[in-house]
């Protein structure tokens, strides 16, 4: 979608400007979404938020960064908030996370419906990994290897530099071999 | 399994997602959108019951309102030896009260 194009239509307050910017982005959100909370209706409704974030602040947008940048960002910080609430509920209240009673949460199996064939298990065993991994690491690594994403992109969303995402990447690369072969090893 | 195997297989599930197709939301996204921008905003008092009806703040707010109560009766208690000036204290005497009542006098059984 051409952004001048675009934030013009917005400008103008174009009425049809919401439902392209839905079509066209609908997937890349719900894809991302999908890529960090591992479950089809959380990622519906973190979906539905992000386009309601996208409306209530469309008319604010004045194309400081591309739109597909802030939709992005948008969509990751609500799949983020949505797995906190989750843990937080799932763990049983504050206190219990301050003190740390309950041992480290066990990532639950998630087939990724866009998966080829050959790799669905595979995938899964990847995600299970991706579940483990620290949230920085987790993220630059779906949008690198999921979303297809340069480096350069991830750096714009994340609102970090290349190097940041290099360093984030190669991490990441280093903790899921560390996991796999000790999931590997234990299930061979 | 051998270490070059090994290797292999971890390396293969890292790239696991490569060439993988983007998962599709359900259809109707944009009606049900459209649905939740149109459903009316909550008032401010709405927000507030809201989030004084999660169980958690319910629950921290009679907790707190517990203590507090227990606090006052605490420090109530302790400040009641407090002696009221003699000037203030009325004798029985001045209204000349009968303290007994015929009424409650079972011994006196007579009218």
């Amino acid at each position: 979608m051409n952004q001048p194009e675009l934030l013009a239509r917005i400008e103008n307050r174009d009425p049809t400007v919401f439902k392209d910017i839905v079509t066209h982005w609908q997937a890349m959100v719900y894809n991302t979404a999908l890529s960090i909370v591992h479950f089809v209706e959380d990622a519906e409704d973190v979906t539905q938020e992000v386009f309601i974030e996208v409306y209530e602040k469309l008319e604010g947008f004045r194309g400081a960064s591309q739109l597909q940048t802030w939709i992005y960002r948008i969509t990751i910080n609500k799949a983020l908030d949505l797995e906190k609430k989750k843990k937080r509920q799932k763990h049983g209240g504050l206190l219990r996370q301050i003190f740390n009673t309950t041992p480290a949460e066990e990532p639950v199996n998630f087939n990724h419906p866009g998966a080829v064939l050959d790799n669905k298990e595979k995938a899964a065993v990847l995600f299970k990994a991706l579940g483990r991994l620290p949230e920085k690491q987790r993220v630059a690594f779906a949008l690198h290897k999921i979303e297809g994403l340069p480096q350069q992109e991830i750096a714009a969303i994340m609102e970090i530099s290349v190097a940041a995402v290099e360093s984030l990447m190669t991490r990441a690369r280093a903790a899921l071999k560390n996991l796999l072969e000790d999931y590997y090893q234990q299930n061979s | 399994m051998k270490k070059f195997e090994l290797e292999k297989l971890v390396e293969d599930t890292i790239n696991s997602m490569d060439g993988a197709q983007r998962a599709e939301p359900a259809p109707y996204l944009l009606t049900r959108i459209n649905a939740r921008l149109q459903r009316p905003a909550y008032s401010t008092w709405e927000r507030i019951s809201m989030i004084l009806s999660r169980p958690g703040v319910a629950i921290a707010g009679a907790t707190f309102l517990i203590i507090v109560n227990l606090a006052i009766f605490l420090t109530g208690n302790s400040s009641q030896d407090v002696k009221v000036p003699q000037s203030s204290q009325v004798s029985t005497d001045v209204y000349s009260y009968n303290t007994t009542s015929a009424l409650y006098d079972l011994e006196n059984i007579t009218p």
